[in-house]
């Protein structure tokens, strides 16, 4: 490299000769990973509690809009039945099929329509209830587990009231007479 | 491209004094934290897309009526029965309005804003608001209206005024007709819980339908 011509001192011309090479060429730019590493990992923790320390993970299905309520009670833990405009499904096990929001007569007690009582969300129900005082009846002195007919209802908000009654009236046959409907925090 | 960076590097190492040499042989190794990196972001991700933690959920509480015994009924002192005197507030929400109810009846029936209430004296204690043409058409097809039809405001006032008169109960009573969709029953069970951190009548039972 020639030192640069002209009134320049000749000290001058060799400090530049010495940083002119460190222009030319490739200087690949090392990025930092580490802070974006770390932030990243602090949110993995947060989700991961968050994950892990609801206590009831309610987790409607795509096709289920839930309604908006001013209500700020937290879930408990309960047995789930939700309720879409196509089905109803208890404990993630489809039960009936719901067509223009009404139960076909095929799932009504003696195939009446007019009936109230679906059979086969009764049968999951008791199935499930039976299993609860099962587990309370080994655990007498726990009272979280005793069997206290607690129900969360997730239930899509355009489902009409007189399906929603049929399921809370076979719900009350199979000894679920708490219910607690799910929905989003806060106004719509 | 790195050979000429790593070319340049052992250039700078040789030009250094002996001393440092030797210091800098020790080089740093860097952790290649790229595999890491994919895995926690492919973790956060599924987490942020599976979980409903950003749409909080909450819950209303509901009970099914309750029956009871007349016989056992009948074992409660009648004291007992004329001290607890019960309202049985009930709102049922229709196609028209709401109706608010207790054990004397229904609530101001005759409408005052609609002087043509008085000739229907069933109508609802507080109708459809008529400002939307969706509500009026509703309204007179006889069809279920939609959630904004109904006036909650005015029911929460009633609410008020009933607790006022009755500061002991919390019981209330809701039923519908058929086809009144399930998120107006949640609004009309907001509009009756609370209002401005005063609790209202939260104890929620509902009733099976009206036809």
């Amino acid at each position: 490299m020639e030192p640069q011509q002209g009134s320049s001192p000749a000290g001058n011309g060799e400090v530049r000769e010495r940083i002119r090479p460190k222009r030319e060429g490739y200087h690949p730019v090392h990025l930092n990973m580490l802070p974006m590493m770390a932030l990243f990992t602090v949110v993995l923790c947060a989700l991961l509690k968050d994950y892990s320390s609801d206590p009831m993970q309610i987790s409607p299905s795509p096709d289920t809009r839930l309604p908006h309520s001013s209500s700020k009670l937290a879930p408990q833990k309960a047995v789930q039945l939700a309720i879409s405009n196509r089905v109803i499904i208890v404990d993630n096990k489809k039960v009936a099929e719901v067509k223009n929001g009404r139960v076909s007569a095929v799932y009504k007690k003696d195939h009446n329509q007019a009936s109230m009582f679906i059979v086969p969300l009764y049968d999951a129900l008791k199935k499930v209830a039976d299993r609860e005082k099962l587990i309370a009846r080994y655990n007498k002195k726990k009272q979280e587990m005793q069997f206290k007919g607690l129900l969360t209802i997730i239930a899509d908000k355009r489902v009409p009231f007189r399906l929603l009654t049929e399921v809370l009236y076979t719900a009350g046959q199979a000894e679920y007479g708490q219910y607690k409907f799910a929905v989003i925090k806060g106004k719509s | 491209m790195s050979t000429v960076y790593e070319e340049r590097k052992a250039i700078k190492m040789a030009a250094r004094k002996p001393s440092e040499r030797s210091k800098s042989a020790t080089e740093s190794v860097d952790l290649d934290i790229v595999p890491y990196m994919d895995i926690v972001f492919s973790l956060v991700a599924f987490i942020l897309f599976t979980s409903t933690g950003l749409a909080q959920i909450a819950v209303v509480n509901v009970n099914a009526p309750r029956y009871q015994d007349p016989l056992e009924m009948g074992m409660n002192k009648p004291e007992d029965q004329e001290n607890k005197k019960q309202l049985n507030l009930t709102v049922g929400v229709t196609y028209k309005g709401l109706f608010i109810a207790g054990v004397g009846g229904v609530l101001g029936q005759v409408d005052t804003e609609s002087a043509e209430g008085a000739e229907e004296p069933k109508g609802p204690t507080i109708p459809l608001l008529t400002t939307d043409a969706v509500c009026r058409d509703a309204l007179a097809k006889n069809l279920p209206p939609p959630m904004s039809c109904y006036d909650t405001d005015r029911l929460t006032r009633e609410m008020i005024k009933i607790k006022n008169e009755f500061p002991q109960e919390t019981k209330i009573i809701i039923y519908a007709q058929p086809d009144v969709p399930y998120e107006v029953l949640v609004k009309v069970m907001d509009a009756t819980r609370d209002f401005d951190g005063r609790a209202l009548f939260f104890d929620v039972v509902l009733s099976p339908e009206i036809a």
